[in-house]
């Protein structure tokens, strides 16, 4: 009796130590493959047929960097089915072990634990300096004040000005620090009925919204936390009023898309990858070639500076990855390493989120290279500075929801006779209530 | 036994349902799964469950291994622990911690796999305190361990939930079969239960029929003594009787005989006195002789019939005779001290006293040439202590020869001790302890 359990304890303490060395041998020498989740295309919904292409040239430079680490991804998947598959590796347990995120799953994905917090690996990672990145990039890839991902690159939001519209009616295109009013005061100027059939068709504005008005009167909509909401302050009611009042110009006929292809509205807010994306040949002859037209900063609200929303891609890891350590190494590479980013740069249609990067000559001369027009006002030094005072839109789980709950009462302020004070106290407590429910 | 044979029967079944349950609700899980990734509903499948799910293929691994190690558990404490009362309290511990993984993976949609733990409780915890003790901490997690208490804190999605993605009809099937589960789930363990009161019920009426059989048996002796006690006086009469008869006989046999015998004879004298004096005087002589005789047969008879306090020897008398008798034929001087009160002492202490003094002082004059023996007797309330010492030539190798090995075996019969000291020229002394009896 006592020699057979003597040797079942024998016998179990051989395997045990033969295969922790098996293990720890053929870990040394194994080399970690690492599961890349991207999406085909631009996240900016620009074209980008060398999307693909970047990535390759990244994680070969990646690869030789970090002999041990071998990255794979599987093409082929749009944008649009990205959230599906991913959320489909999600529930089988087989996400990669680094992917982008969409802005729109950054909240769900990072609320229930799909994404790690990388708090700690960037605390106990010396290389990694916060300093570097904008805090404004930072901060969009943060959930409830961790960090749960980090920007590729980021896009502002920038107005884009008709240049042959103003230039018709006499107007300079307004550089610098522009306010509500010199905005006001341009689109009171342009909106006309110029054909004279008695229906106005050229307009002020087109796609600036509530929300706009808000951001660049320097006002967020909600704390960090999602779970305070701020739509009674005084910068909100002038941001709604100074929409009304800009609705109020076009009297009852209203701009649409097809107004601004076809040169007849003065200004339209836009992401700063449009810009990047049809400003060059040979996009720019397909779309918007009728008019000329320029990028120019939002225009800024009594308290708020000359910047929307902050929009970001990010890029984010997968809670149960078995390697950690080689998927931050991946992270960081893609969103630090200032050669990477200049590539990014170069081949996608943000900015990155490195100061160095933006502040750098070849930044500088890859925008250029994009805009031949020798008068354009955009510069790295506008976009960094855009950057640094764009809104960043707090990430929780109930953003949408909460948002559209919103939406709607307000349409009806801005197009109907609702009284704007008494609707913006009915949200607030609409949506308190329901952020704590 | 039956009710013994019961309950092991559906502790198999809680087992056998649990297992059903499980692989039911693993299954259910898998196969959803693949039906949402194959309808396109995973990302909202992702909104609604509000955490990440554990992934499909580990849940019937990882429940199942539990399951297992449960079954196991029970097969090692049966086999090695059973009379370890603090190692089944930690199998009982673990038992509800391996419960409430089970829970765990599977979403906390069900929690009748808990009723294993409150089997095991039941069965191996003894103690009343104990048990209650352990049943209550069970208990307070089956109630804290639902589904509903938890998903308010914290997200979860019970496998309940994944039965919301199938067609209404099979929906029904699916809540149907899950609840004659659970239902057949409770209703094994409520079984269990029953068989466990019943089993109790079973012992205690058997204790109780014990005792009265030995209540009934006590009774009897009872009689039996007091019958035996009747026949003992009998039987003390009847002996009683049996002595007279004797006496009669030998009174008739001894003195009878004798008197008859002087009654005839001195009639024959009162005859012949006058005729012939010297035949008379020869008559007398024998008549004398008869009354002799008949004296001697009295003695005899007397001696026979005297009561056992009477007839015994005395010890010390006895001890001294012999002292004397060897201080009268030999050169030899004995001398006898006596210290406390003679006991009143068994016959055979006595007799094993006087027969090692006697050896003793036989074997002091035979071999040891001895001029002195001193016998001393020390009388102690359950001790008698006896010390035969001489001054005769020794011996320094104490061969034990037939007297001394008798005297050694007849005091350890009696429980008593004997130590023999001895050095050439220095004479030899036997040293006797003897326990005594009382009454």
């Amino acid at each position: 009796m006592k020699n057979k359990w003597r040797n079942i304890v024998g016998i179990i303490a051989f395997v045990v130590l033969t295969s922790v060395i098996i293990f720890t041998v053929q870990g040394r020498n194994k080399t970690v493959t690492l599961e890349l989740g991207i999406f085909a295309g631009s996240n900016w919904d620009v074209p980008n047929p060398e999307n693909y292409k970047m990535f390759d040239e990244i994680i070969s430079k990646f690869e030789k960097a970090y002999p041990g680490i071998k990255v794979t991804y599987r093409s082929g998947t749009l944008k649009e089915d990205y959230s599906e598959w991913l959320a489909q590796k999600i529930i089988n347990g087989k996400q990669p072990d680094v992917f982008v995120v969409l802005s729109s799953d950054f909240n769900t994905f990072s609320s229930i634990g799909v994404m790690k917090d990388l708090n700690k690996l960037i605390e106990n990672d010396q290389d990694f300096d916060r300093e570097k990145l904008y805090t404004n990039a930072l901060k969009s890839g943060q959930f409830r004040g961790h960090q749960y991902a980090l920007p590729l690159e980021v896009v502002p939001v920038l107005m884009f000005a008709n240049r042959t519209l103003l230039r018709n009616e006499g107007i300079e295109v307004p550089k610098g620090d522009w306010t509500w009013e010199d905005f006001y005061d341009i689109c009171q100027r342009v909106t006309k009925d110029t054909d004279g059939d008695g229906k106005i068709d050229q307009f002020g504005t087109y796609g600036f919204t509530w929300q706009h008005a808000v951001y660049t009167n320097g006002q967020n909509l909600f704390d960090a936390n999602g779970t305070t909401a701020y739509f009674e302050p005084s910068e909100v009611l002038e941001s709604i009023n100074f929409i009304k009042k800009l609705n109020e110009l076009n009297q009852n006929f209203k701009p649409t898309s097809d107004d601004f292809d076809l040169g007849k509205v003065a200004f339209r807010p836009f992401p700063f990858s449009t810009y990047r994306a049809y400003k060059p040949y040979p996009l720019r002859v397909k779309k918007y070639s009728s008019f000329e037209w320029e990028g120019i900063k939002m225009p800024k609200g009594p308290n708020g500076n000359n910047a929307a929303e902050l929009y970001s891609f990010l890029i984010g890891m997968s809670s149960i990855t078995n390697n950690e350590k080689e998927a931050w190494e991946l992270i960081k590479y893609l969103t630090t390493d200032e050669s990477i980013q200049l590539s990014i740069f170069g081949y996608s249609h943000g900015v990155s989120a490195l100061k160095n990067v933006n502040e750098s000559d070849e930044a500088g001369e890859i925008l250029l290279r994009d805009n031949p027009d020798e008068e354009t006002v955009i510069n790295m030094d506008m976009l960094e500075e855009v950057i640094e005072n764009s809104i960043v839109i707090p990430s929780f789980e109930k953003y949408e929801e909460a948002m559209s709950m919103a939406d709607k009462e307000l349409f009806q302020v801005i197009n109907g006779d609702k009284n704007a004070e008494t609707s913006l106290s009915i949200i607030q407590r609409e949506i308190e209530k329901f952020l704590i429910q | 036994m039956n009710t013994k044979r019961n309950m092991s029967l559906t502790r198999t079944a809680l087992f056998v349902i649990n297992f059903t349950v499980i692989v039911f609700f693993s299954a259910i899980i898998y196969k959803t799964t693949d039906l949402i990734c194959f309808s396109d509903q995973a990302r909202d499948f992702l909104e609604k469950i509000k955490y990440v799910p554990i992934t499909p293929w580990k849940v019937p691994l990882f429940t199942v291994s539990l399951l297992i190690i449960l079954i196991l558990g029970i097969f090692i404490r049966e086999k090695y622990f059973l009379k370890k009362p603090f190692v089944l309290y930690l199998f009982c511990v673990a038992d509800v911690i391996i419960c409430i993984a089970i829970m765990y993976y599977l979403n906390l949609g069900y929690k009748g796999i808990l009723f294993i733990a409150f089997t095991n409780i039941i069965i191996y915890v003894g103690g009343k305190k104990n048990k209650l003790f352990f049943l209550l901490g069970a208990i307070i997690i089956y109630m804290f361990f639902d589904y509903d208490i938890f998903s308010i804190k914290i997200n979860m999605f019970s496998a309940n939930d994944y039965i919301q993605y199938y067609t209404t009809s099979q929906r029904l099937y699916l809540f149907g079969f899950r609840n004659i589960l659970t239902s057949l789930n409770e209703v094994v363990f409520i079984l269990f239960m029953i068989f466990t009161i019943q089993n109790e019920i079973d012992e205690n009426t058997k204790i109780k029929e014990l005792y009265s059989r030995l209540f009934k048996n006590a009774e009897e002796l009872k009689v039996v003594n007091i019958q035996l006690e009747d026949y003992a006086k009998k039987s003390e009469d009847m002996a009683k009787t049996r002595e007279r008869n004797r006496l009669a006989r030998e009174i008739h046999d001894t003195i009878g005989h004798a008197l008859t015998g002087i009654a005839t004879g001195l009639e024959a004298c009162t005859e012949l006195i006058d005729n012939d004096v010297s035949q008379t005087k020869i008559q007398l002589k024998k008549i004398t002789e008869l009354a002799r005789k008949g004296l001697i047969d009295v003695r005899r008879s007397v001696s026979e019939l005297r009561p056992d306090s009477l007839e015994r020897f005395s010890l010390i008398p006895a001890i001294n005779k012999l002292a004397e008798d060897i201080n009268a034929c030999t050169k030899t001087k004995v001398s006898v001290f006596i210290e406390g009160e003679p006991l009143k002492m068994g016959a055979d202490e006595e007799e094993t006293i006087y027969r090692v003094v006697q050896e003793s002082i036989t074997n002091s004059v035979r071999h040891g040439n001895a001029n002195e023996i001193k016998i001393h007797l020390k009388f102690n309330d359950f001790m008698t202590y006896l010390t035969i010492s001489d001054d005769g030539v020794g011996s320094t190798d104490l061969h034990k020869g037939f007297g001394l090995r008798h005297i050694k075996e007849r005091v350890e019969l009696l429980n008593g001790k004997v130590n023999f000291e001895s050095e050439a020229g220095k004479g030899f002394i036997t040293n006797v302890e003897l326990p005594i009896r009382w009454g």
